[in-house]
């Protein structure tokens, strides 16, 4: 309890309250610049930490954790290429509503979403971080790969036109993703002898030219918006009017927050996929899943309440087992070693105080997020929808240069950028989309890892099969891989049948009214 | 309805490829890109297949009738620029970041300027170069990225 209270006032002091601000602010910035991941943002400005004492470090590093998770949104709206890999999911809204001149609104709605996510995140955290590390244990190989099998059921929700076009997609990406050292054996594949295959296909430069360079060449095609890409239409009361939009959907955000926080605990999986989950959870619940894909401010908001919740479900593993959930965690771990703080018990007796400050100031991070976010979105928007394609062509695709050379240092990820942005152009010109190729992609080495190594788990307990249905977790996820696969057709079938009981409802009105 | 064939077929040889190529590995490593293999097969043989149905065609035509009624896309412009972007990133490591950045920035605003106005073309050159400046500085000084630097910079 007295760690409780100290760790309040020390979060309160004008200083660390300060470094929360420009933690966030820095994450927002970083984030927001394609090919700068989360993991990247931390990893860039650990080493300005070196000089503070552990709590400045550890309140800053927070910051920017969350800054850059939400700062991912801005390009996903702006430019329809995700900042950061967590914000895949909102592209698929957020661009759509650009497009339509509201990008202002879409970055509002993401900026509410994200700071209520990672509110219930770290609720979570400070709450029931325990119990939940030691659930998080129960994930072996068997539950990774149906974890992933339902991860890829999502392809027939981000893919309405055609299912089949959505299915490919992902099998392709999936193979991409086959491209360099198996993760089982080490054995290197489709590399054709060359040493920049031999590491495999790296995600975020991939995923830079799916997005981007369609795009780019998109805006290129269309004479009409040669003037300017993007239109801007200002809204009178828009903080108003978007937040009573928001807040009539407390199911949505809590759902969307929950399911992030949750993913995010599980090692390995991450806000990526949280979000991607939360997305299709929402088209699945919604009474009007047409309007997914086409600018829905619930579709934003599901994709960005996980993905920032997913950062205070990410550090329940880290701070109780030493297990980060996600890249950025497993940078914060390397922090956390460097300042003499050991993951697990300890953190909560010997250093109780710095890590409940730690915990304290994530949540004055995601508040700080509100006001910050909202003014940086506002300029952010403007000057975007202010650029004529002469000018935002050439910027963006500057951008994706620099940001996919930054990941690894290396001109070998710009030329893959490229390549994928060519496939992903040619892809589109034929209807392919590319969520669902990011998503084989992304769920890939996971899926097979744990293909592989059930089986020789099952091998050697004499059961290669049972063991991927007979363990109580799998079980569960099995069911929601059917639900989630079959949900399309129930949907469809809930649909004629509302409509035939409406049309019987009508007949027999008009049929009164023939009689009088 | 023709594109989606040969996409289909294309897709086909890839996946008749990996699944080949993927012979050659042990059989731990094989088995994962073996199984994605034939489900990218299975699937484009259906694509293929469903194209030639009545409800594809039908479709494809809404599609062409949709596309007609639209502006025709500027196809000239999306190759030049195509050329412009792939000679950007070869050069990348020979002449730097910044100047082939620069030079590739003037030559995109030149392919798609809508007017032949000298002033807003200009007004987008300057732009450009001071955007792409600072970003190279940002990366180079404050984020410490070593980007390309080639002969030039």
């Amino acid at each position: 309890m007295p760690s409780l209270l100290e760790a309040l006032l020390t979060v309160g002091h004008p200083v660390n309250l300060m470094l929360v601000a420009l933690g966030v602010g820095a994450g927002i910035v970083v984030g927001a610049l394609p090919g700068l991941t989360a993991t990247m943002a931390i990893a860039l400005l650990v080493p300005f930490t070196f000089g503070m004492n552990v709590v400045h470090a550890l309140v800053l590093l927070g910051g920017i954790y969350c800054g850059a998770i939400y700062g991912g949104s801005y390009a996903a709206i702006l430019i329809n290429t995700p900042g950061t890999p967590a914000a895949i999911a909102t592209t698929f809204d957020g661009f759509a509503l650009a497009k339509k001149g509201h990008a202002y609104r879409a970055i509002v709605v993401a900026t509410i979403a994200s700071a209520i996510g990672g509110l219930v995140g770290v609720a979570f955290l400070l709450f029931l971080a325990p119990p939940l590390a030691r659930a998080s244990l129960q994930f072996g190989p068997p539950e990774f790969f149906w974890l992933t099998v339902f991860g890829l059921t999502i392809i027939a929700t981000i893919s309405p036109r055609s299912t089949v076009k959505g299915l490919i997609g992902g099998a392709l990406g999936l193979l991409i993703g086959t491209i360099g050292i198996a993760p089982v054996d080490g054995r290197v594949r489709y590399a054709f002898r060359t040493i920049a295959l031999q590491n495999g296909i790296t995600l975020i430069p991939a995923l830079i030219g799916l997005f981007c360079l369609p795009e780019i060449l998109d805006m290129i095609a269309s004479r009409f918006h040669r003037e300017t890409a993007i239109p801007y239409r200002p809204q009178r009361h828009m903080l108003r009017r978007v937040w009573r939009l928001v807040a009539r959907k407390p199911w949505l955000l809590l759902r969307s927050s929950v399911i992030g926080t949750v993913i995010g605990i599980i090692p390995g999986a991450g806000a990526n996929i949280a979000g991607m989950v939360s997305y299709n959870e929402a088209v699945r619940v919604s009474r009007k899943p047409h309007e997914f894909g086409e600018g829905s401010l619930e579709g934003i908001t599901a994709s960005e309440a996980a993905n920032n919740a997913g950062v205070g479900g990410s550090l329940v593993p880290l701070l109780t087992l030493g297990i980060p959930g996600a890249p950025p965690a497993a940078v914060l771990l390397g922090a956390l070693l460097l300042k003499g703080m050991r993951p697990g018990a300890e953190l909560f007796t010997v250093h109780a105080s710095v890590t409940y400050t730690f915990m304290f100031s994530l949540v004055v991070a995601n508040i700080v997020l509100l006001p910050l976010g909202i003014l940086l979105g506002k300029g952010a928007s403007k000057v975007v929808t202010g650029l004529p394609t002469t000018v935002l062509a050439p910027l963006v695709f500057f951008l994706s240069v620099i940001g996919a050379f930054a990941i690894q240092n290396n001109v070998g990820d710009v030329y893959v950028m490229l390549a994928m942005g060519l496939v992903g152009f040619l892809g589109r010109r034929v209807g392919f989309q590319p969520g669902p190729i990011v998503l084989g992609l992304i769920l890939g080495a996971m899926c097979e890892q744990g293909l592989v190594q059930s089986m020789l788990m099952g091998r050697a307990a004499g059961t290669p099969v049972a063991i991927f249905f007979t363990r109580p977790i799998s079980i569960v996820l099995i069911a929601l891989t059917v639900l989630s696969a079959l949900w399309p057709v129930l949907a469809r079938v809930r649909q004629r049948h509302t409509r035939d009981e409406a049309a019987a409802h009508i007949h027999p009105i008009v049929e009164e009214k023939r009689d009088d | 309805m023709i594109k989606d064939r040969i996409a289909a077929l294309v897709l086909v040889g890839v996946g008749v490829f990996a699944w080949i190529e993927a012979q050659r590995y042990g059989p731990m490593s094989r088995l994962f890109p073996q199984v994605v293999a034939v489900a990218l097969v299975v699937l484009s043989l259906f694509l293929f297949a469903s194209s030639f149905s009545a409800r594809s065609r039908r479709a494809a035509a809404e599609r062409q009738a949709e596309s007609s009624e639209g502006e025709r896309p500027d196809v000239r412009g999306v190759l030049l620029s195509l050329l412009v972007i792939v000679a950007w990133t070869l050069l990348l490591e020979v002449l730097g970041v910044w100047t082939s950045s620069v030079i590739a920035f003037v030559a995109l605003v030149i392919i798609l300027r809508s007017t032949e106005r000298a002033a807003v073309v200009w007004r987008s050159v300057a732009l450009g170069v001071v955007l792409v400046t600072g970003f190279v500085l940002l990366f180079r000084v404050v984020l410490r990225v070593p980007l390309p630097e080639g002969v030039l910079w």
